[in-house]
């Protein structure tokens, strides 16, 4: 069946993953390039616009003109951050949800990356699980919370279980597809020059894959996070996703906001530290991408 | 033998080392019986229409929600990318959102809606955008500068060859951004379920689980992955339907 | 000594069976710079990768001093003809070069030293620091040609390597290559669809024909050295060579019916 190698040419595999993967750096590698400028315009107009926005919310809230109850004003939402940080409340629900998903983040990724080289150098391998990957992979990896629960009760290993069951299909269907990519050239030449094996999978096969690899990483990030703010949803007794859950059943809703606004800041400042990463490993990529980059 | 039959073998095979597993006691068969236990359970809920009534619910909202956000989506990312002082406006709101989890939006969803279709139909919405417009947004990016300004260029006069240009441009960012959003949709209807719902597929997991109906508990994942499968293979094939000639440009190159 | 003994190459894709190289006969001595020429599509690459080991051959053999060649033997190195595709787009052209001498297990100055040496050769001193893409297609070949050569190999095989390069830049780059085959002898088998490059660089041609190959001309290049791309190639048995070998290249494209009643 065709269909899924045709897909890899119109977009990365993970399909569902890419649930607020960052970057303006497009899914799709179609035809033309685009010149790869920001996908969005900096200025001023923008912060001025989310500050317009929260003044109205203010605004409204303030006159009494929507349900203050659901929808408190910013100010008193803001008094409920930075309270529920210096009272350590955020700091010490904050610490295990981002434990937990590291971990199961960094597990994912020792697993993936070294398991999808092999399974992409050594094509036969892949072939015959790819009809079993593709059953997987559209598996929304929140169905299978239940059943881990039942292993592994609502401690700390569930979610780090899941978080690494999230995370592992992205990280690993794009290396596969970023080493399969890798030009036999660059494989011949390294066996001209008398590499092992090993050194051709470390020293070739990886670095050349990186891109790819680093999107699935980029992807399976954003997974991370949200699963493991749901497992904490489910059951938990600390964590940003406890909180949360816990003030909404609280109707402090406020408190709720408040520990969105932190949800949001995680995320952003996760992707953002991403971008530092990956700029960082692969400046010659992006060069590369960039117009003017053939010198 | 083909390779793809060896690939179906060996899904036969980890069913049945899993079904003999079972069988011989070497995994506790409460927590995961064997298939053909999971398979007896599945048939029994699809006989008794509990499966159906199910499915159609998670459907219903995945339906509604994606349809909602296709249409946010490609409209947003179609103007953001045709007027910049749109996207000027918009591009903060847009960088402090996006890499927010999607699931925070539960809660609110919940104050706001409550527990019934609305709140879900809502939450499918929010998340599944996100790459719809995105991608879009990128799509209408990757058109031909000068395409761009001879369609600014009669934009008041027919608006409408506008779109006949740029939306077949951006077509195939806007078929990829559908088919992430069409996923993402799925995990927040199934997480909407499971967190907090009274039907749907996720409901029908969790609450299997908490009331120690094992089989159909797993029956239920089974069901999910089954329609995240067929979904997928939906997409990619309509995809490849529409958008075969941008396949055969790209493989050119 | 490089005795190429009969070398066959048959792919087989499903029930078809395509010949590439049928019977391909010669040797090569040491530190002799041969170029083998023929018709485009001839088989020329598929040679070149049964001689450096990286494609199993379906017949005959290839023999490096006597041993057998099975895979990429130690003492050769092959120079592609896609430079960017055999360049590591992640590394500096100072790690490009070192890549040629990761499992040589030098000590550390030795390896630096014969990295500026290579470095030095082909003129990108001055560019060690930078990438791949940063370079004019010239400087990447170039820097393919340094990688060759940090490694000191005895025998330089190079499928067309100038082959997408401009006709200055080639020039250049065919008299630098003579110079560093004239300053560091060692065997070079060139392969080419250039006539005249094949002629202004060897000691011998040999001629391929079309699909499947087989050697159907040898011609012994007695062209003074060093060579200069206006005198040599005003040399009227330069013309001669050229035309020779140009018309023995027509009659093999030619397809045999044709051929038989020209």
């Amino acid at each position: 069946m065709g269909s899924t190698r045709q897909t890899v040419e119109l977009g990365p595999p993970e399909g569902a993953a890419s649930l607020g993967a960052s970057e303006p750096r497009p899914t799709p590698g179609p035809a033309t390039r685009p010149a790869a400028h920001r996908l969005l315009p900096t200025g001023l107009a923008g912060p001025l616009f989310v500050v317009l926005l929260l003044a109205v919310w203010e605004t409204l809230s303030q006159l009494k003109l929507v349900n203050v109850l659901l929808f408190p004003p910013v100010s008193t939402i803001l008094a409920r951050f930075l309270t529920l940080w210096t009272d350590n409340t955020f700091p010490s629900n904050l610490l295990p949800t981002l434990t937990r998903m590291l971990l199961g983040y960094a597990l994912a990724a020792g697993l993936a990356i070294p398991l999808g080289t092999l399974m992409g150098f050594w094509h036969g391998v892949y072939d015959r699980l790819e009809p079993l990957l593709e059953f997987l992979r559209p598996l929304p990896p929140v169905a299978v919370l239940p059943a881990l629960v039942l292993f592994l009760g609502i401690g700390d290993e569930m979610k780090v279980a899941i978080v690494l069951f999230g995370c592992f299909w992205p990280i690993l269907l794009n290396t596969v597809d970023g080493v399969r990519g890798v030009h036999p050239t660059i494989v011949e030449v390294a066996l001209m020059y008398q590499f092992t094996t090993a050194r051709i999978l470390r020293s070739v096969v990886l670095p050349a894959a990186l891109p790819q690899i680093m999107a699935g990483l980029r992807t399976g990030l954003a997974i991370a996070l949200i699963v493991a703010i749901v497992s904490e949803m489910i059951g938990a007794t600390q964590g940003l996703g406890f909180f949360i859950v816990l003030a909404q059943r609280g109707f402090r809703i406020a408190d709720m906001y408040a520990g969105i606004v932190l949800l949001a800041i995680v995320g952003y400042l996760l992707n953002r530290g991403f971008l530092l990463i990956e700029a960082h490993l692969m400046a010659w990529h992006r060069a590369q991408m960039s117009p003017g980059g053939e010198g | 033998m083909s390779t793809r039959i060896q690939g179906l073998l060996v899904i036969v095979a980890i069913l049945a080392a899993w079904e003999a597993a079972a069988w011989a006691s070497l995994v506790n068969p409460a927590f995961l019986p064997p298939p053909s236990s999971i398979l007896l359970a599945w048939k029994e809920i699809v006989a008794s229409g509990e499966l159906i009534q199910h499915v159609t619910t998670t459907m219903r909202v995945w339906v509604q929600g994606f349809a909602l956000a296709t249409l946010l989506g490609v409209s947003l990312g179609l103007l953001m990318g045709l007027f910049r002082p749109l996207a000027a406006a918009l591009a903060t709101t847009v960088e402090l959102l996006r890499p927010m989890p999607s699931v925070a939006i539960i809660p609110i969803a919940i104050v706001t809606f409550g527990l019934e279709d609305p709140m879900k139909r809502f939450v499918t919405m929010y998340a599944a955008t996100w790459p719809i417009l995105i991608n879009t947004l990128y799509g209408v990016r990757s058109v031909d500068p000068v395409l761009i300004d001879s369609a600014r260029t009669f934009r008041f006069s027919e608006p409408r060859r506008a779109l006949k240009v740029i939306l077949p441009a951006a077509s195939p960012y806007i078929a990829t951004g559908l088919r992430l959003g069409a996923g993402i949709a799925l995990i927040l209807v199934v997480t909407a379920e499971l967190v907090a719902s009274r039907d749907g597929l996720g409901y029908f997991v969790a609450q299997s689980q908490l009331s120690y109906r094992i089989p159909d508990m797993y029956a239920g994942i089974f069901s999910i992955a089954v329609v995240g499968y067929l979904l997928n293979l939906a997409f990619v094939s309509a995809e490849n339907r529409a958008l075969g000639w941008h396949r055969r440009l790209a493989s050119r190159q | 000594m490089l005795q190429v003994t009969h070398l066959q190459k048959t792919y087989v894709r499903g029930e078809r069976e395509t010949v590439a190289v049928r019977d391909l006969h010669f040797s090569v001595r040491d530190d002799e710079f041969i170029s083998i020429v023929g018709p485009s599509g001839c088989g020329k690459t598929t040679m070149l990768r049964c001689v450096a080991g990286l494609l199993p051959a379906s017949g005959g053999q290839v023999l490096l001093d006597g041993r057998l060649v099975t895979r990429p033997p130690k003492e050769m190195v092959l120079v592609f003809q896609d430079y960017s595709r055999s360049l590591c787009a992640w590394r500096s052209v100072h790690g490009n070069v070192a890549f040629a001498l990761e499992e040589s297990h030098l000590p550390r100055t030795e390896r630096k030293q014969r990295i500026r040496e290579a470095l030095a050769t082909v003129g990108l001193t001055e560019f060690g620091e930078y990438y791949p893409f940063e370079l004019s297609g010239g400087m990447q070949q170039r820097l393919q040609i340094a990688r060759a050569l940090a490694y000191q190999p005895k025998i330089m095989l190079m499928d067309e390597p100038f082959g997408s390069l401009d006709a200055l830049t080639r020039a250049e780059l065919e008299d630098q290559l003579l110079a560093i085959w004239t300053a560091n002898p060692k065997t070079v088998v060139f392969v080419t669809h250039d006539i005249e490059e094949a002629v202004y660089l060897s000691d011998r041609v040999l001629v391929l024909s079309a699909r499947p190959s087989e050697v159907v001309e040898e011609l012994i290049i007695d062209l003074p050295r060093p060579r200069d791309q206006l005198e040599t190639r005003s040399l009227e048995r330069f013309a001669d060579y050229r035309g020779h070998i140009y018309r023995r290249i027509r009659q093999e494209s030619r397809p045999p019916v044709l051929a038989a009643s020209a």
